[in-house]
């Protein structure tokens, strides 16, 4: 009996003091914490790519929840019951979306997740004792121009934005107050500056897509010129070298994946049919734009009569943009069910991407046309009109067309119809209509067939409202 | 109310046994006499026990005692020893002397063997003694449901525990106890034959002898850290010591079919509806007759009768077929038992190609060796599932123009691209072309070993190593189910994970008796380790043949393809100490407290231990002197009460605490795919136990011997400090939500149970009802708002919300007050500066209630709704029997519950690209008035269709569970055939419902604590006929 008691005693005395608490430490062991990952300028590298990741969306979350808000809302693309025959689609291009719309939602979600990535980069980076200084400012600064390149999107879209220049650390970081869009900006100026400074005005070809200096410019001068700071605008976007419109008989080649490096792209987002079905990275806007009859097309959209009669003939942009009835595509006669219908063909490459639902064209954020164009809106509203004209004329002799030699309000009237034309599909748009403060006339004259449910509250999506109530410093935008 | 029933059995057993006895005694007996005893035997109160046996020990020689408790004994001997028995009563030796002849012999109760001994984790006590909340089924109520898996023998079978089976072949259960008390997991602990962390759905019920549930803080503290969500103990059969062999034989067979069907239009209903809303939309000038698609439009050479009308669910819902065979075989010789049983069960799904078969085996014996117990138990069950790929929701609002096989498709299934009209995936293609199996294999070994150092000390030591596989593998070959459904490529992916669970224990156990008092004490450590590893691979395209020629897909035949991997390991550690103390005084007065101390490695060195103490105590009043006036009515009476603290830490995963780093964000540079990195979790080093603290008072009672027996008792629970992911994680943060500490909810309530059981010649009947309230509240939240949304509901954004002072997961939505009958009624809809509420409304758009009255419908009129808690829930059963014949039925409902029918919402938009629901054609119209449906229109303008309270339903039902009618074959035909018994029975579950509820089935698996109520229809509820048999021989 003392012998069972003794052996239970110190049974029990063993497993209670002795081996617990390194029994119960346990730690991930085949996962780093964040900690543990800013040890190589590689590992600072893949995060820096993962930051990238979420400026656009694969597969059919691209078009419905990015390139439909962005470009089915203005007057150059009409929506067709592909979008319309959806509800939750019909509502965002029939301006009757409500608060807790996904689709702005979606942009919300994704945008900001690549605000966070790239505010931890800006703060970890700095402290990484393995990298020069040289890398560490260049990582930086691109993480910077992430950041501001995300800020403008939302910026551009929603009535209220929160500016997040820092990663929550505690639980009671994470509700951030709005930022008027003043503040938003001055931020945006400081962090595309900082960009435009220490990045490399080119990368080498292995990491062709990544920001460069240039961008950086363009994007500065685009954020000034939407608040109207026309010379600083103007500064910024003289600023980007190195880059020029390619040739007219190459024009095609910046839309149908047949030439994606080139001298004009700035940036752009990347898509490849490298390992296409394990990872998917593919869009389908060829499928998207296609009618029913044409290889089974979803119907979603249409160039609007407005964009195609604004065309001047001999304009070689038209055959690049837009396929119409008994017009050839990709080496076949396009014969349309409605012969009305105008096909938009920008980022489609070919009929088989249209059956196959898969399109791998790089989509074009910044291009030197947009640079070009911006520069010419910046002169003309510093009065510099004979600038301004020269500017919008190397668009129009690039596009086969004569120089035009209009002032005063008419070339103003130009120069937006060119950025129209140039523009049409690259989600620009619908935002310039909205800074013009034209945005209900140009839907009205353009016969959009919900043009009457625009309000003035319509220039702006509401802020989330899963983001309202999760976060009780925002209030909800009003009217939705 | 258990103990009661053997009561009543043994009463009755006592009857017979002294008629025999006196029959006997009336024998003559030839011994020779040299000396004559006589004497009574009564019990401890004194009462005298018939039919009692006196054995003279080593001999033949012996009696019984008369009606009287008499006994007259004439031995052979001056000196012998009698050997007193009598069933229930602990055997006595008595010394007999020359000089006595008279002997008056006192009968202690066997407690052991007359009252019912319930487990109680990590020992076991006599029912009467408990002082905590303990409920218990046994399992021949409830194995009378031709029950598909453990969980469904608990329904309604006792207060205060609510299980919700999920729908699926081999779906997990929903099961809670006493209301919700977390943000996060709320599934009870599962204890199955002392093991911690088993899972129910792997076990046989046919294997299951008992369920003790333990529900309120006293009664689970003994598990600390792992009870606060409640406790359920799952005994399994074993066999008995001195138990000649036996045979049980369980078979039955039947049909399932789905208990209903969603109302949606045929295709002349969809024309006709989809035509009206376009014609309105162009009334209102929202729209041209050019805006119409071309199977609208005149001229455009579309015939609807060229078309299809199917009914989608027809062709994915079938009659499924369920059997179950299961055999038994037990038995025992002087100092060991064994029981082997088996199982092997085969559903098939009500949905074509689902379904799930199972096989178990379990080998639980115990030997005995001087002081030395050894109980080994073995369980291996291998369970196969073929899984939904069918998305339901879809399923449902598919276009009934499309037919289900179409030759000239490249797959074979129907779908259309053309007129305007496109068809989504062809759920019936879905079904077939798309294979979802899993299978999982556990194997439980358990070893117990008891070592008697003393009657008063016993050490105990349990070890159970479980070993689980899963395997899923997902299928699909190259394939076209629609205009925007297709695949280039075949794509194969596998996922594998094993986890081991380590479960130890070593207590040392006291007991005595000290004249009244008895006192109990065990002490003792409890282990765990989790381990966890999984692997998952996939591959698209690269097949050697295109179609596989015949041959299974596998990563052989696909090598050529794209690969993907991914996998990890997970390790979680648990480390208590633990110990009890029972004290009972003169069996009047029960004492009992416990003390677990844990640690567990999913927190941080801050916060890793928790001390979880409980204290109860119980008065049975019935036991006093001066209650004995009141016996012959009240034969028991016990008030009892209990406090305990319990834990929990489910909601968190192995590393929580911990912010990870993971792979798979992918970018293009240089047209090449980068692999990224990234990490959107927050570390949190302080992460600490979920507490929660719980009251009981209760009262047992029985009335006329037990013929009507009930229990009361009152519960209240604050859960405090709980896990759960930081809900009010906004997008604009771009993190995953933290998971912290966060808000405190209460639930209280009352529990009755209540059963009558009697007799008139050979019709024995009885009636067990049971009831709970739950009032449910959110006390404390942790931001000062104090709101935490639920989840997003296809894709409107939350639409329940907890907040203080309000049950969790509220309805929070849109108010809708019917449609406007005229353009009178909405111009007077006016704001308080007279503008017209809903300027654009039509007469039968919806009217939007403004509740806050500022003249404007915007997201601030979202107002309280109702709740999907239900307030009370209840079950109430009524056996019957009449010679061999019985019938048995069981009803179950709950009350005070509101359910989102999704189905509804999602069905009831005419501009949803999608099938609509048929009541659409009863919309309101000029000449249609009165209708309560809003207009059908293209562009809704008024947001008709929004989501809002209009699909909000009551939840409330009350469902026939089952029903059963047996017959049993009477002893005289058994004897001839050898059995020993033999039963023949009908069975039908869920045979009705009543309900004001839509939907498919009001009996929701909630997504989670947060979003409760919401029923996506996702797999039908089903009603089951089965016939079977039950034989021992």
């Amino acid at each position: 009996m003392k012998l069972y008691n003794k052996l239970f005693a110190s049974f029990f005395l063993v497993f209670s003091l002795v081996s617990c608490d390194s029994y119960l430490e346990q730690v991930s062991p085949d996962q780093p914490t964040t900690d543990q990952t800013w040890v190589s300028y590689e590992a600072a590298e893949k995060y820096m790519a993962s930051t990238y990741s979420y400026m656009q969306a694969n597969g059919w979350r691209y078009h419905e929840y990015f390139y439909l808000p962005q470009n089915f809302r203005a007057d150059d693309i009409h929506p067709e019951y592909g979008t319309t025959a959806w509800s939750y689609l019909g509502r965002i291009v029939g301006f009757n979306n409500t608060a807790s719309d996904g689709v702005p939602s979606v942009m919300w979600y994704y945008w900001y997740k690549g605000i966070k990535l790239s505010n931890d980069l800006i703060k970890n980076v700095p402290e990484m004792d393995v990298l020069t200084e040289e890398e560490k400012e260049s990582m930086v600064a691109e993480a910077r121009f992430l950041r501001a390149w995300y800020h403008f999107n939302l910026l551009k879209n929603f009535h209220e934005i929160v500016l997040v220049t820092k990663v929550a650390e505690t639980p009671s970081e994470l509700q951030l107050p709005g930022s008027s869009k003043e503040a938003v900006y001055q931020q945006l100026e400081e962090d595309l500056s900082y960009a435009a400074q220490h990045l490399p005005a080119q990368w080498e070809d292995a990491y062709w897509g990544r920001a460069t200096a240039n961008a950086a410019n363009a994007y500065l001068g685009k954020i000034l010129l939407f608040q109207g700071k026309w010379q600083e605008a103007l500064t910024a976007l003289d600023k980007v070298s190195g880059h020029e419109l390619v040739a007219g008989t190459e024009y095609r080649g910046l839309f149908d994946g047949s030439m994606e490096m080139n001298s004009e792209v700035i940036f752009s987002g990347a898509f490849t049919a490298q390992q296409m079905d394990a990872l998917g990275l593919y869009h389908q806007l060829g499928v998207a734009m296609a009618p029913g009859e044409i290889n089974g097309g979803w119907h979603m959209a249409s160039i609007s009569d407005y964009y195609m009669n604004a065309l001047e003939s001999g304009d070689i942009r038209k055959a690049a943009t837009v396929v119409e009835h008994g017009e050839t595509f990709d080496g076949e006669t396009i014969l349309f069910d409605d012969p009305e219908f105008n096909m938009s063909i920008k980022y489609m490459e070919s009929l088989e991407s249209i059956t196959t639902n898969r399109s791998t064209v790089d989509l074009i954020f910044m291009r030197y046309a947009d640079v070009v164009l911006m520069q010419a809106e910046a002169l003309y509203e510093l009065g510099r009109e004979t600038d301004a004209l020269s500017k919008v004329n190397l668009i129009r002799e690039r596009a086969n067309l004569a120089p035009s030699s209009a002032s005063g309000t008419i070339l103003r009237d130009e120069i937006r119809t060119q950025r129209m034309i140039e523009l049409v599909g690259e989600g620009h748009r619908f935002y310039d209509l909205v800074r013009w403060k034209i945005a209900a006339e140009q839907l009205n004259a353009s016969g959009q067939q919900y043009a009457e449910n625009f309000e003035e509250k319509h220039q702006y999506f509401p802020i989330p409202l899963e983001e309202v109530q999760r976060n009780p410093n925002l209030t909800p935008t009003p009217g939705f | 109310m258990n103990s009661q029933h053997h009561h009543f059995l043994f009463g009755n057993y006592r009857k017979l046994i002294a008629l025999i006895a006196i029959l006997f005694s009336a024998l003559p007996l030839w011994a020779q006499t040299t000396h004559s005893i006589q004497g009574t035997i009564s019990d401890e109160s004194g009462i005298s026990v018939p039919g009692a046996s006196i054995q003279v020990k080593g001999t033949t020689q012996g009696t019984v005692t008369d009606m009287n408790g008499h006994f007259q004994l004439n031995l052979n001997s001056e000196t012998a020893t009698l050997l007193v028995s009598f069933i229930g009563y602990l055997s006595q030796e008595v010394t007999v002397t020359p000089q006595q002849t008279r002997f008056d012999i006192t009968l202690k109760t066997d407690i052991q063997q007359l009252e019912e001994v319930v487990v109680i984790g990590y020992g076991t006590q006599k029912k009467s003694d408990l002082s905590s909340a303990v409920s218990t089924v046994k399992a021949e109520e409830a194995n009378k449901l031709a029950a598909a898996s453990p969980a469904q023998m608990l329904q309604g079978r006792t207060s205060g525990v609510s299980v919700i089976s999920g729908s699926a072949p081999g779906a997990a259960p929903y099961i809670k106890i006493r209301g919700l008390s977390s943000f996060g997991d709320v599934q009870p602990l599962y204890v199955i034959d002392g093991i911690p962390g088993g899972d129910i759905s792997m076990l046989s019920p046919d294997d299951i002898a008992s369920f003790e549930i333990l529900k309120d803080g006293a009664a689970a503290a003994i598990y600390g850290s792992l009870a606060a969500n409640g406790v359920v103990l799952i005994t399994t059969k074993s066999g008995k010591n001195n138990q000649p062999t036996r045979v049980d034989v369980n078979l039955y067979a039947g049909i399932q079919e789905a208990a209903a069907h969603f109302p949606m239009a045929n295709a002349q209903e969809w024309y006709n509806i989809l035509e009206q809303s376009y014609n309105n939309s162009i009334a209102d000038g929202a729209l041209t007759e050019a805006n119409k698609p071309l199977y609208l439009q005149a001229g455009s050479g579309f015939d609807l009768s060229n078309y299809a009308d199917t009914d989608w669910q027809q062709e994915t819902l079938r009659q499924g077929r369920i059997q179950n065979y299961s055999v038994g075989i037990s038995g025992g010789s002087e100092n060991s038992n064994y029981n082997l049983s088996m199982n092997y069960f085969d559903q098939e799904g009500v949905v074509i190609n689902t379904g799930s078969k199972r096989y178990n085996f379990r080998y639980k014996s115990s030997f005995e060796k001087g002081n030395l117990k050894v109980s080994p138990n073995i369980f291996y069950s291998h369970q196969t599932t073929a899984h939904n790929t069918i998305r339901m929701a879809y399923m449902l609002r598919s276009l009934p123009v499309v037919s289900v096989y179409d030759d000239s498709k490249e797959s074979g299934y129907g779908y259309l691209n053309e007129f305007g009209i496109r068809s989504g995936a062809n759920p019936v293609g879905q079904s077939d072309i798309i294979r979802n199996n899993s299978t999982r294999d556990q194997l439980q070994a358990n070893l117990g070993l008891q070592y008697k150092l003393s009657d008063s000390f016993r050490l105990i030591g349990n070890a159970g190593y479980g070993k689980s596989f899963y395997k899923n593998r997902y299928f699909f070959p190259k394939y076209t189910l629609a205009s925007d459904t297709r695949r280039e490529d075949p794509y194969l992916s596998e996922t594998r994970s094993e986890w081991s669970e380590l479960n130890y224990d070593f207590t040392a156990n006291y007991n005595t008796e000290l004249g009244k008092h008895s006192i109990g004490a065990m002490a003792g450590i409890v282990g765990y380790r989790y381990d966890y590893r999984n692997l998952d691979m996939n591959v698209v395209g690269g097949a050697i043949f295109p179609d596989f020629g015949g041959l299974e897909p596998s990563f052989n035949s696909m090598q050529a393809g794209d690969f993907l991997g991914a996998g990890g390991m997970q390790t979680v550690t648990r480390f208590s100490v633990m110990s009890r103390i029972n004290y009972n005084y003169d069996d009047k007065y029960l004492l009992q407290a416990t003390v677990r101390t844990d640690g567990s490695s999913k927190f941080g060195a801050n916060n890793r231990w928790g001390t979880f103490p409980s204290v109860s105590g119980a008065w049975k009043i019935s036991n006093e002197d001066f209650f004995e006036g009141a016996k012959e009515v009240v034969n028991e009476l016990k008030f009892r009460g209990s406090y305990g603290i319990l834990g929990r830490e489910t909601t968190l995963g192995a590393y929580s605490r911990q912010a990870l780093v993971q792979s798979g964000y992918w970018y293009v540079w240089n047209n090449t795919p980068i692999g990224g990195i990234g990490s959107f979790e927050m570390a949190n080093a302080d992460l600490a136990w979920e507490e929660a603290e719980t009251i009981n008072i209760g009262v047992d009672a029985g009335f006329f011997e037990d013929k009507l027996f009930g229990t009361f008792n009152y519960y209240q629970n604050n859960s405090q400090a709980l896990l759960m992911q930081e809900p009010n994680t906004p997008m604009s943060a771009g993190v995953s939500p933290p998971i912290v500490n966060l808000g405190t909810i209460s639930n209280q309530g009352i529990e009755i149970e209540l059963g009558y059981r009697g007799e008139a010649g050979d019709f024995q009947y009885s009636f067990t009802g049971n009831m709970t309230t739950i009032d449910n509240k959110v006390v404390e939240l942790g931001s000062e708002e104090g709101v935490l949304p639920g989840g997003d509901i296809a894709y409107t954004g939350a639409q329940t919300f907890s907040k203080v002072g309000a049950p969790v997961s509220q309805f929070y939505m849109f108010k809708t007050n019917g449609v406007f009958q005229s353009q009178s009624a909405i111009d007077n809809y006016v704001g308080p500066e007279g503008d017209l509420i809903q300027p654009n409304a039509k007469p039968g758009d919806v009217i939007y209630v403004d509740v806050n009255g500022d003249g404007i419908i915007d997201s601030n009129d979202i107002t309280d709704v109702g709740s999907p808690l239900p307030t009370l829930e209840y079950g109430l059963n009524a056996s019957l029997s009449y010679k061999g014949l019985d019938l048995s039925l069981f009803f179950q409902g709950v009350y005070g519950n509101k359910i989102l029918n999704v189905n509804a919402y999602e069905s009831e938009a005419p501009n949803s690209g999608y099938n609509i629901a048929s009541k659409l054609l009863d919309a309101w119209t000029p000449e249609n008035p009165t209708s309560t449906i809003p207009r059908n229109v293209q562009v809704d303008n008024n947001n008709n269709y929004m989501m809002s309270d209009r699909f909000l339903e009551d939840g409330a039902y009350l469902r026939l569970k089952n029903i059963q009618l047996g017959y049993t074959l009477p002893s005289t035909v058994l004897e001839k055939v050898h059995f020993s018994k033999m039963r023949f029975y009908v069975n039908a579950d869920n045979l009705w419902t009543l309900t004001n509820y839509q939907g498919f089935n009001p009996e929701l698996v909630p997504a989670n604590a947060l979003t409760q109520g919401i029923d996506y229809g996702s797999y039908p509820m089903y009603q089951t006929i089965t016939a079977g048999i039950q034989a021992t021989f």
